[in-house]
């Protein structure tokens, strides 16, 4: 570790060490001033305590000194001096001494005997006593002793002694003394002990002077029984009690009586030889701060000593990488040191190291070895000279000029161990090898070399000689198109001298057409995509003329690859050229011709069987070249299997020069089309007459066969068609029968069927089987409807909405799901969809027909089926309009009313025979031909009628009288309209007249009904207002009156005359109720409500509060549910629950509290209230009578009330649109039950 | 000016047909705490004839019955509430209708009080009590001398 760091370390640890120290005395110093002052503080506490304490004693003793029955107790006593007068002290004093707890009390006289002691003890001594109360007589003043030890009392004590006086006027003679014994342990002490705050050590002591010693006064903490027994002697001055008693205050450094170092507060106690010590140890005071200060230290010792650690490791880490990086250096060298020796020696490259200056051979590798023949010891012994062939003059001259940089690379012939010499290529280089200078020498052979390049010239000579005299074209050319050489061959073909072509580069002698085409090929050449070219190229003669050329061209690479040139080698072919065009022009005016006529050209070798066919063939046989077997079979088979045999003996027949060859066939394309040829042939002849050739053509005469073909079908079918329009049926279902006979003919099928099919239902339903059907088919029942998804294939045609032939039914098929046991057997099938504005309404299906079907059949079938629809739409719209004019003529015959109808002129063209019983007119007669106004109470109101038909288009409920056969008068309700033709003209007007005098009848009296009943209200209104005044005044008179009576006659009437008022008056007040309820449910009737949402929960609040008085008297429990809010009248609402309530409350069972449960369900339409009690109930065949107005069940003794409660609920309810009714079980309880409408207008 | 006040005894005209009413109201009054002066109109026309005759004796209150011969109290009550010195009289509806109709047209037609007679004495005598004491006692009427 360096000088520094250590240094560093050190002074840091002094620095931190003297701080620390520095730091330490000053928290020391700092915890002791807070001591001292704490110590201070106390002492002077105490000390004030103490003073004050002893104050109070001797302001108390005046007390003593002064009271009035000691001083003639004393008087007494002091005259006479007897027992009495000192018994009398005695009993004062005793009352003091039990009062006040005192130790003792004596008096004493001037002379300090004792003359009255409470607590008699013959071996008192009073003589410690005698200067003090000698000085308190001299003062006249209370004075206090010094503490002593009791022996009486076994502890220490404190005496008070009061001077006691006459006091007669100015008299001061002191009778004595009143000594009062103080118990210091208990009155003093405990001011001395305690200590203000914890502490182990800390004690005030309370020490005098006695003598030349010091004395504890009180017990001591730490020593017991010490009071005035412990002394010490003054000189002990370490003592911080001997300090105190010398006179020394504040804060002091001492020894105590256990020997500790302590510290201590002194005071002196005024008045006193008293002091004060309060004292501390040292230890403890500065405990805290040792403490601190001990962490203090251990913490920043840990501190330092991992800092120290820390850097230590660091140290030891940064020395080892040094020492590894060493090593590791050391190590590469030696391995590049090996590389570089390997290097050397194993070098493939022969490598010698030669002394400058000696020309001795320093060292040699193992190529060198390997090349001279010499190993490498025998070479380190040779110099150079030995194996350079050279004069060493030459030599060392050349040695000077490597070592000197001037020249590098020497040329010398080197002599090999076996005499041999080769001629080597040196490199040499100097460089300095432990002072010597060394030439660093790399050896090479080149005697193969050499003689590479004289085989080569010799290739060269041999090669330009074949170029020169070869008889065809040949140029080389570079890959910038710049001609590198020619022979004389194409100077002549081209008809430029040599010079005059090298000059030139390729495109100017090349064809401007062909230029492209030449690019492309050296493109192609350059790109390594092709190793040769061969084509065919033109150039344009130095005379102008063209000449046509086969070109080989192919690139030669250099070593590298790169492109290096092409040599082309060019052969004039103008001749033949010309002559091939010609010929192709030929032909191509031959393919033209047969093209149009789409006429195939073939020519047959008969010995060899060979056939050709030209390109137009192979278009009629629709098949390409390469699937064409190029002989007499492979045209056979493209020949329609029917007509093989007839095509194979015309060919026979014309071979045998028996017949022309001249026919017709059909060929089989492999897509299965069906095409006409007609062919002709020419057969050549050997000379001894075997067939050699035959050549002929063929011609597609498909289009002229169709049409032949499609002609004659269509005829077939449109003859059928006209049979099957004119065929006259009953039916659509016989038509269709006809129909399908004639599709059967017409495919030349056997058997068929039209089955109707619903897009809507995907369902089928047969129209009709054919009749060979029927025979054939066996089913036992025969199923005449069909789902879609039931069918199999012939429900393809629906599904693919296309028609579906299948010519060989018995083989499997994967759409067909088979048909069932006995169906008629199928062998060919087609089926044909019939669409009728894009719906298939049916399928007609045909089957069994001798040969295939084929397109022919589907066209014609479909269309034939498209025509019979058409009819048997007709047909089916001929059927509804009759169906539909049966059912208007029912309804026109069985009407009550009267349909009648007009021409435009008003003439009665069609009526309803109901005229007759309305009207009692004939139809027939009195109406039909007449104008329709005639019958008409006022003919001229038509053109009113007309007037308004114009104005709306149609009239309703018009009215128009009508004169009856007989003369009678008919109001009638018409509603007139005009009717139209297709073309929406107007044809006429027709309307329905209907008989309304009996609803006109009615009506007016419904009106008159109305009239009364309204009449009958205000009558009611009015006897309403009558009852209400009217009627009560004679009440009010007779009830009024009679109790003025009463009260006027009271004395002269007796008990029966009252009674019989008290009846008239009940009376009277209870006609007056029912006159007001008679009113109060007459309004209910009559007035409009105005109904409004009414939140039922308010109502029943409300109602609940008019009857809190009720409800508290009978002590009844109400339970309300959450209420809804609904439509209705508020007041209203709230009197049917009060009734309902009042009535449940008052109808309770006696001694029993009533329970009234409300309750409210929704239900469809209706709110459904409750109102249930646990009351007297009700028989259930009053249900009726309790609603009736007046109706009661009880007397009015029983249960109060008018009788109408119930009426005017009920009528409320009703007038809300609702309904009330009750459930009651007798002495269990009533529910009555009310519902009220939700959205309705209620009335 | 208050009636006790003034010393005068308060003036009152009764428009009732009903003699049987009439005697029970004066009975009742009769017995009352405040000295007044009943005048007594049969029916409307009557009424009006002295409520018109002469401004010095026009009375301090009227109480009208609605149900009257000849001219009607609503009559009777819309003419004198018209009449701009008629008008400061109070008039008391006093009547045995408790017609919905009646009790708003009287109120319609500016009465002070719709009052409905009932059929028990006590309680009629405990109405005109009250009658008394409020209209008789604690009104404060616009000095008659200073019209």
């Amino acid at each position: 570790m360096p000088q520094l760091l250590r240094f560093t370390v050190m002074a840091v640890a002094i620095l931190i060490g003297s701080g620390g120290w520095w730091y330490y005395t000053l928290q020391m110093r700092s915890a002791q001033e807070h001591v001292e002052n704490d110590l201070d503080a106390i002492a002077k506490l105490k000390m004030n305590q103490i003073a004050s304490w002893r104050n109070e004693r001797l302001v108390g003793a005046i007390n003593i000194k002064t009271s009035p029955s000691l001083r003639d107790a004393l008087r007494a006593w002091h005259k006479t001096r007897s027992s009495e007068g000192r018994a009398k002290i005695f009993q004062r004093l005793a009352i003091w001494c039990e009062d006040f707890q005192y130790v003792n009390m004596m008096f004493l006289d001037t002379s300090s005997s004792v003359v009255v002691h409470i607590n008699d003890q013959t071996e008192l001594s009073t003589t410690y006593l005698v200067p003090v109360i000698r000085h308190a007589l001299t003062t006249g003043k209370p004075e206090l002793s010094d503490v002593h030890y009791d022996p009486i009392w076994h502890a220490p004590t404190l005496d008070l002694v009061v001077p006691v006086d006459a006091r007669k006027g100015r008299d001061t003679t002191f009778f004595g003394v009143v000594v009062i014994t103080l118990d210091v342990a208990n009155g003093l002490f405990p001011l001395i002990l305690n200590w203000p705050v914890e502490s182990k050590t800390a004690e005030t002591i309370l020490v005098h002077r006695q003598g030349d010693d010091v004395e504890y006064l009180n017990d001591l903490r730490h020593q017991k029984n010490t009071a005035l027994k412990l002394h010490f002697p003054l000189s002990r001055m370490e003592l911080p009690a001997v300090q105190a008693v010398c006179g020394t205050t504040g804060i002091v450094h001492g020894i105590d009586y256990q020997g500790q170092e302590v510290l201590a507060s002194l005071q002196a106690i005024p008045n006193s030889n008293w002091f004060i010590v309060a004292k501390i140890d040292l230890d403890e005071a500065l405990e805290k701060t040792k403490g601190e200060a001990r962490k203090a230290f251990v913490v920043v010792a840990l501190f330092f000593l991992a800092v120290l650690l820390t850097i230590w490791l660091l140290w030891r880490e940064l020395q080892s990488r040094q020492m590894r990086i060493l090593l590791n250096t050391r190590i590469q060298l030696q391995e590049s040191e090996e590389r570089f020796r390997i290097m050397f020696q194993k070098h493939s490259v022969v490598m010698l190291l030669i002394d400058i200056k000696s020309g001795s051979l320093v060292d040699a590798n193992e190529a060198a070895a390997m090349f001279y023949g010499y190993s490498i010891p025998r070479l380190r012994t040779m110099n150079i000279s030995d194996i350079n062939t050279l004069s060493p003059e030459i030599i060392r001259q050349r040695m000077v000029e490597a070592g000197q940089k001037k020249e590098r690379n020497f040329t010398f012939p080197h002599r090999l161990a076996g005499g041999e010499i080769r001629m080597v290529d040196v490199y040499s280089s100097p460089i300095r090898v432990n002072d010597n200078d060394v030439l660093v020498s790399i050896i090479h052979d080149v005697t193969v070399q050499q003689k590479t390049e004289e085989a080569l010239q010799a290739s060269e000579d041999l090669f330009r000689n074949a170029i020169t005299h070869s008889g065809i074209g040949i140029a080389l050319v570079g890959p910038d198109k710049q001609y590198l050489r020619i022979n004389p061959a194409f100077c002549a073909m081209v008809g430029y001298t040599e010079e005059e072509i090298l000059a030139s580069s390729l495109p100017a002698l090349t064809h401007p057409d062909d230029k492209t085409a030449d690019e492309e090929n050296f493109r192609l050449l350059l790109a390594g995509k092709s190793n040769a070219v061969d084509l065919e190229q033109r150039y344009i003669h130095k005379s102008g003329r063209i000449i046509h050329a086969h070109v080989t061209a192919s690139l030669v690479r250099d070593a590298n690859l790169q492109p290096k040139f092409f040599i082309s080698q060019i052969q004039d072919i103008t001749k033949r050229k010309l002559a091939e065009e010609k010929s192709i022009l030929l032909l191509e005016r031959l393919n033209v011709a047969t093209r149009a006529a789409r006429m195939g050209i073939w020519d047959w070798d008969v010995p060899n069987n060979e056939l050709l066919w030209d390109d137009q063939m192979y278009a009629l046989y629709g098949i390409g070249k390469e699937s064409f077997g190029g002989a007499y079979d492979a045209w056979l088979n493209g020949v329609h299997p029917d007509d093989r045999r007839f095509c194979d003996e015309a060919i026979q027949k014309a071979l045998t020069g028996e017949e022309e060859y001249d026919i017709e066939f059909r060929i089989l394309w492999p897509n299965g089309s069906t095409h006409y040829i007609k062919a002709d042939g020419h057969v050549t002849h050997t000379a001894e007459g075997k067939p050699l050739r035959m050549t002929g053509t063929n011609h597609d005469i498909t289009e002229r066969k169709r049409a032949e073909e499609e002609t004659r079908s269509n005829a077939a079918r449109l003859k059928r068609l006209v049979d099957i329009l004119q065929h006259h049926s009953e039916s659509i279902h016989e038509f269709l029968d006809y129909a399908l006979d004639q599709a059967i003919g017409m495919t030349t099928s056997k058997i068929g069927y039209i089955y109707f099919y619903s897009e809507e239902k995907q369902e089928f339903v047969l129209n009709t089987w054919s009749n060979e059907v029927m025979n054939e088919c066996t089913l036992v029942e025969k199923q005449t409807a069909y789902t879609l998804e039931k069918t199999g294939l012939w429900g393809e045609a629906v599904r693919q909405r296309q028609p579906v032939m299948v010519n060989d039914f018995q083989s499997p098929h994967p759409l067909k799901k088979g048909y069932p046991e006995g169906h008629a057997p199928l062998h060919r099938f087609l089926t044909v969809p019939i669409f009728s504005r894009d719906q298939i309404v049916a399928v007609v299906g045909v089957a069994n027909k001798e040969t295939d079907y084929d397109e022919k059949d589907i066209l014609q079938l479909s269309l034939m089926m498209k025509a019979v629809w058409r009819t048997v739409d007709r047909k089916r719209a001929e059927e509804a309009l009759k169906d539909s004019e049966q059912k208007y003529r029912r309804i026109l015959e069985n009407i009550s009313d009267i349909y009648m109808r007009t021409e435009i002129s008003g003439i009665v063209d069609l009526v309803s025979p109901s005229v007759k019983q309305v009207l009692g007119y004939d139809a027939e007669t009195d109406v039909l031909g007449h104008p329709s106004n005639a019958l008409w109470a006022k003919p001229e109101l038509r053109e009113q009628l007309l007037e308004e038909l114009d104005a709306k288009g149609r009239v309703t409920d018009y009215e128009i009288t009508f004169v009856k056969k007989d003369g009678t008068l008919v109001t009638t309700s018409c509603n007139v309209a005009y009717y139209y033709d297709e073309q929406g003209r107007p044809l006429g007007v027709e309307g329905m007249i209907r008989d309304i005098s009996e609803r006109k009848r009615v009506q007016q009296q419904l009106e008159k009904f109305a009239e009364e009943l309204e009449r009958s209200n205000t009558e009611l209104e009015r006897f309403a207002y009558i009852a209400s005044h009217d009627l009560q005044e004679p009440l009010r008179m007779v009830s009024s009156y009679t109790q003025l009576l009463a009260r006027r006659y009271k004395d002269q009437l007796d008990q029966d005359a009252k009674e019989f008022i008290g009846f008239a008056v009940d009376g009277a007040a209870r006609m007056q109720n029912l006159i007001k309820s008679l009113l109060t449910y007459s309004r209910m009737s009559r007035e409009k409500i105005l109904f409004e949402p009414v939140a039922c929960d308010v109502v029943i609040g409300e109602v609940l509060t008019n009857l809190k008085v009720l409800v508290e008297e009978t002590h009844a429990r109400i339970d309300v549910p959450p209420l809804p809010v609904v439509r209705g009248h508020h007041t209203l609402l709230a009197q049917l629950f009060q009734n309902l309530i009042n009535n449940a409350l008052k109808f309770r069972k006696p001694d029993v509290a009533p329970s009234i449960t409300i309750r409210c369900e929704s239900e469809p339409g209706r709110w459904l209230f409750s109102v249930a009690d646990n009351g007297i109930g009700i028989e259930s065949q009053y249900y009726d009578r309790i609603f009736a107005i007046f109706q009661r069940l009880h007397t009015i003794q029983e249960y109060t009330g008018t009788g109408i409660g119930l009426a005017l609920c009920k009528k409320t309810v009703e007038r809300h649109g609702g309904k009330i009714w009750l459930h009651s079980i007798p002495a269990e309880g009533t529910t009555f039950f009310f519902s009220i409408p939700k959205n309705e207008e209620g009335e | 000016m208050n009636a006790i006040k003034s010393g005068f005894p308060m003036t009152i005209l009764l428009v009732e047909d009903n003699p049987g009413d009439v005697r029970l109201i004066q009975e009742v009054l009769k017995d009352g705490k405040v000295p007044s002066t009943l005048v007594v109109a049969k029916d409307g026309v009557e009424a009006m004839s002295v409520l018109r005759g002469s401004e010095r004796h026009l009375p301090d209150l009227i109480m009208l019955d609605l149900n009257l011969p000849r001219k009607g109290g609503l009559d009777v009550l819309a003419e004198i509430k018209k009449d701009t010195i008629l008008r400061k009289i109070p008039v008391i509806v006093l009547t045995t209708s408790s017609a919905e109709e009646d009790i708003v047209k009287s109120y319609d037609l500016y009465a002070n009080a719709y009052l409905i007679k009932p059929v028990d004495l006590e309680d009629f005598v405990r109405l005109l009590e009250s009658l008394e004491c409020f209209w008789l006692t604690s009104v404060q009427y616009p000095s008659k001398d200073l019209p």
